[in-house]
């Protein structure tokens, strides 16, 4: 009886330490913190001169440094309307180094719902970035400016 | 009472013995886990994340190489590791890749500048991490690492070669391979045919390449592209394994602060804390790799009567003309869009003039002399460099800052420099 005693107390503990050993370790693997992830969008912008709202976010997925990723662009009219056939240029600049974009952005695609396809955005170093949009064609030439921390 | 106590003794005493020391066995493993995940680190939660981006654990699958087909097949690796290994493909019959790219160093040479049958005007850097860059040379000058191997067959300072040269050694000594991989040899591989012809030879060399047809040129440069891409193939294959850093990096970011410690020195971690921060070492080297593999200039002075080098802004004339891109001929590429680095390139020159590619540190311990042009002899003159950061008048801009480091700062960065060396891992090394 003793004996079926010790055998139940030492199964049950083993069976504890078990457990929390389990937990521990793979508590311990979760907490591994993801890559850095950056803001899925930028909130609409207006242009220095108030022709148009400007707003851009990555294609897919979040803001990376250092990946080479497509942006879309929305260019509306002060009234919200999207406009259809703007010329456009795409350009980063890093105010506190001193330099660009590694790469030279081009819209390569106007989306049926408005939207422009920007390929070729690398952020080549993390930090602050401005972010800037010349739009000309279907209106006046204006620049609209955003600014994105990573 | 006591009694009871000696039965129990008697009735059980085996497997009370067992329990007991399971328990204790238990205990003792509970205490560590535990003592283990609270065990103090000296990192904070911003720091740690920061470490975990620079392990191995966090590297990436070597990316894809869409201009090259045989990239991933192993036969055409072979091949190319005993291609990367014969000096027949030099023009004195001395000169290897392995030459300039030596594996007890890292995959440099330790010399300030690389020389082959001559002396180039560059460092030679290592190859290891190579296949993870969309730019190679410093300069960035060609878009693949098939293309890029190529480029030291052809230059009179390196392997001095020709791609007639190259085709006939083919045809002479790895037939059976070749052949088995990429097809037939041409025929213009007969004995009458020009020993030594090329675009980028001597005159005579020059000369008997005009004198060719168009489609032996042709043929000539699909058997010359397949020693690039043979070459790449076995480069794709080196592995960095685990270092020093990496040991100590995995087990912090599984939260083991008690297994951590004392994988590195009080030193190193100092180092470590100013790489990723007051230092900004992090700005560019960073990932497992420890580099964006991004072109920029440091401002390095110019040795008297040095000719100043216009790295970056070179190379953007080159690829303009080169047969061997992402975008040429060669290429396997299903398209452009899979030549997208190509294709959104900034190529102000004005921008990247005296730029160079930011390289990895992994190894790095292992592969004085530094920069572009071998300019350093040391770390401590890097890192004095960098903490300095002085103003050239050549190029205007450059992308350091002063640092402000104080000796010890800048010694335990060194120290922290010394733990990424590890042995690199190649599959095909000879037997020794």
């Amino acid at each position: 009886m003793n004996a079926t005693k010790w055998l139940l107390l030492t199964s049950i503990s083993l069976m504890v330490v078990t457990a929390a050993g389990f937990m521990l370790w793979f508590g311990g693997r979760a907490r591994v913190p993801d890559p850095a992830t950056g803001p899925r969008g930028l909130a609409s912008k207006t242009s220095r001169r108030g022709h148009y709202r400007v707003g851009l976010a990555p294609l897919s997925g979040p803001v990376e440094v250092g990946l080479t990723q497509s942006w879309v662009l929305w260019i509306h009219d002060p009234n919200d309307a999207p406009l259809a056939r703007c010329k456009i240029k795409f350009d980063g600049w890093m105010p506190e180094h001193g330099h660009g974009l590694p790469t030279e952005p081009r819209v390569t695609q106007e989306r049926s719902d408005g939207a422009y396809v920007v390929e070729g955005v690398r952020l080549s170093m993390p930090g602050f970035w401005e972010l800037k949009v010349d739009v000309s064609g279907c209106g006046p030439s204006d620049t609209a400016i955003h600014a994105l921390h990573i | 009472m006591l009694s009871t106590f000696s039965q129990r003794l008697r009735m059980g005493q085996a497997l009370r013995g067992l329990a007991v020391g399971s328990v204790v066995v238990a205990g003792a493993l509970v205490a560590f886990l535990v003592l283990n995940r609270l065990w103090p680190t000296p990192w904070n939660a911003e720091e740690r994340r920061t470490m975990d981006s620079l392990w191995l654990g966090r590297l990436p699958a070597v990316p894809a190489d869409p201009s090259n087909r045989f990239a991933d097949d192993p036969r055409a690796a072979l091949l190319g590791a005993r291609i990367f290994r014969d000096a027949r493909f030099s023009s004195n019959g001395k000169v290897a890749c392995a030459s300039c790219h030596r594996p007890e160093l890292a995959f440099t040479d330790g010399l300030k500048l690389a020389r082959g049958v001559g002396e180039t005007r560059r460092n030679a850097p290592s190859v290891a991490p190579a296949a993870f860059s969309p730019w190679f040379f410093w300069d960035g000058r060609r878009d693949s690492q098939w293309a890029q191997a190529l480029s030291p067959l052809e230059s009179s300072a390196e392997h001095a070669t020709t791609r007639t040269f190259c085709a006939h050694l083919v045809a002479r000594h790895y037939r059976e391979p070749y052949v088995a991989i990429f097809g037939d040899l041409p025929a213009v591989l007969g004995s009458a045919d020009p020993e030594n012809a090329g675009p980028l030879g001597t005159p005579a060399a020059q000369e008997a390449w005009t004198h060719m047809s168009e489609g032996d040129r042709d043929a000539i440069n699909r058997v010359f592209v397949n020693i690039g891409k043979s070459l790449a193939a076995y480069e794709r294959r080196l592995r960095i394994a685990p270092s020093r850093f990496d040991a100590y990096a995995e087990q912090i970011s599984k939260g083991n602060g008690f297994t951590a410690s004392g994988i590195l020195s009080a030193d190193e971690i100092e180092g470590l804390r100013l790489f990723m921060g007051k230092a900004r070492c992090i700005l560019c080297h960073r990932g497992p790799y420890f580099s964006s593999f991004e072109f920029f200039s440091l401002g390095l002075p110019l040795a008297k009567g040095q000719v100043p080098d216009e790295g970056r802004a070179g190379a953007f004339r080159q690829l303009a003309k080169d047969p061997f891109t992402c975008l040429g001929r060669y290429s396997d590429a299903h398209g452009p869009s899979d030549c997208a680095e190509l294709r959104f390139m900034a190529k102000d020159e004005l921008s990247f003039l005296a730029n160079f590619k930011t390289p990895s540190l992994r190894n790095v311990a292992m592969t004085a002399p530094y920069m572009h042009d071998g300019q350093f002899a040391d770390l401590d003159q890097v890192i004095a460099h960098y903490d300095r950061a002085p103003e050239v008048p050549y190029p205007e801009h450059t992308d350091l800052k002063p640092i402000g480091l104080s000796a010890v700062e800048r010694a335990d960065l060194r120290a922290f420099l010394s733990t990424l060396t590890s042995k690199i891992v190649d599959p095909f090394a000879p037997s020794p």
